[in-house]
């Protein structure tokens, strides 16, 4: 018997909503500002999942163009997917924090046209493309739910591009920064002010376009402007208000709580 | 009402500054570059090139 199987066996001794809170996928859509998933849409979502594997720093976990007959719910740890052009310069073009679905865009479409690769170590929960199959033919709503993650993906990948296309060099950093705080505090990884992050600064310049030099300095600027400090993978906000003025940043695209009536 | 057709000419000029050994360009309207020494002075020369080429245009059209 697996331990994932041991496991649910065990919860369902439990109050439905006290057993959904202890899934490993209790973070998914976890503060989205969607309907919310019954515990048993909860629990449906963890029997679906087939094990868990833990990878180490730096590893690509999905090769642009490979066929892909499963997907990835990280657990914890941080995964980025990227492009690289003909030189080998590389663009970060998402970063997921734990309770993101990775690569559930891999279910229909089979293949990725992106590499995704983990940044620090990371645990992921592996679901079979034939289990989400029956869970979304078993279960119309919470297939809903998975359709609603993938356009949570594009909602970001839309201000990606406003990021990239329209702010300087300080708006860039600051916006992935007010972005990152947002999403961790969803899942109850930052303190509000405060959450780790094991991006180096090539990380931070291939996620916002810059070089490294630039980003070193921006880094400095920031810090000395009394807005943001970032030193040792530690973030540390000290000013939200003007970090997001300086980003021009909304977290409406994030659809955060509350439900809306 | 929010404008169309891409960005438009911009009118204030970029801040350039020495970091590290590289010039690092910013803005305006998004800009965002790092270049070595050389390049920058090569830019800088094309870009008064191309200034004043420019300033001639606008004073013949007018």
């Amino acid at each position: 018997m697996s331990d994932t199987t041991t496991a649910t066996m065990a919860r369902r001794q439990l109050d439905p909503e006290d057993a959904a809170a202890t899934l490993v996928t209790s973070n998914f859509l976890r503060g989205r500002g969607r309907e919310r998933m019954s515990p048993e849409e909860r629990m449906a979502l963890e029997e679906a999942m087939s094990g868990r594997r833990q990878i180490e720093p730096r590893k690509i976990i999905v090769h642009r163009n490979e066929l892909v007959s499963e997907s990835t719910y990280l657990i914890s740890g941080y995964i980025c997917r990227y492009m690289d052009d003909r030189d080998g310069h590389r663009q970060l073009v998402a970063l997921h924090v734990p309770g993101d679905f990775v690569d559930l865009h891999a279910f229909p479409m089979k293949r990725l046209d992106h590499d995704v690769a983990t940044l620090g170590p990371v645990e992921i929960g592996v679901f079979e493309h034939d289990a989400l199959v029956r869970l979304c033919s078993d279960r119309p709503h919470l297939m809903r739910m998975l359709w609603y993650s993938t356009l949570l993906d594009a909602a970001m990948h839309r201000e990606w591009i406003f990021r990239l296309g329209r702010l300087g060099a300080a708006g860039r950093i600051a916006h992935f920064f007010c972005e990152l705080a947002a999403r961790l505090d969803m899942v109850g990884l930052s303190d509000g002010d405060r959450f780790s992050l094991p991006l180096t600064q090539a990380d931070l310049a291939e996620a916002t376009g810059l070089t490294g030099v630039h980003v070193n300095r921006t880094l400095r600027q920031l810090r000395e402007s009394g807005l943001l400090s970032y030193r040792s993978g530690e973030v540390e906000i000290l000013s939200h208000g003007k970090l997001r003025k300086l980003a021009e940043f909304e977290p409406d695209y994030l659809y955060g709580d509350p439900v809306p009536a | 009402m929010k404008s169309w057709g891409g960005k438009s000419t911009e009118t204030v000029p970029g801040k350039a500054e020495a970091e590290n050994g590289a010039v690092i360009l910013d803005g305006p309207n998004g800009v965002a570059v790092a270049m070595t020494g050389e390049a920058a002075i090569e830019t800088g020369q094309r870009l008064i090139a191309a200034g004043e080429a420019a300033r001639r245009q606008a004073t013949e059209s007018d």
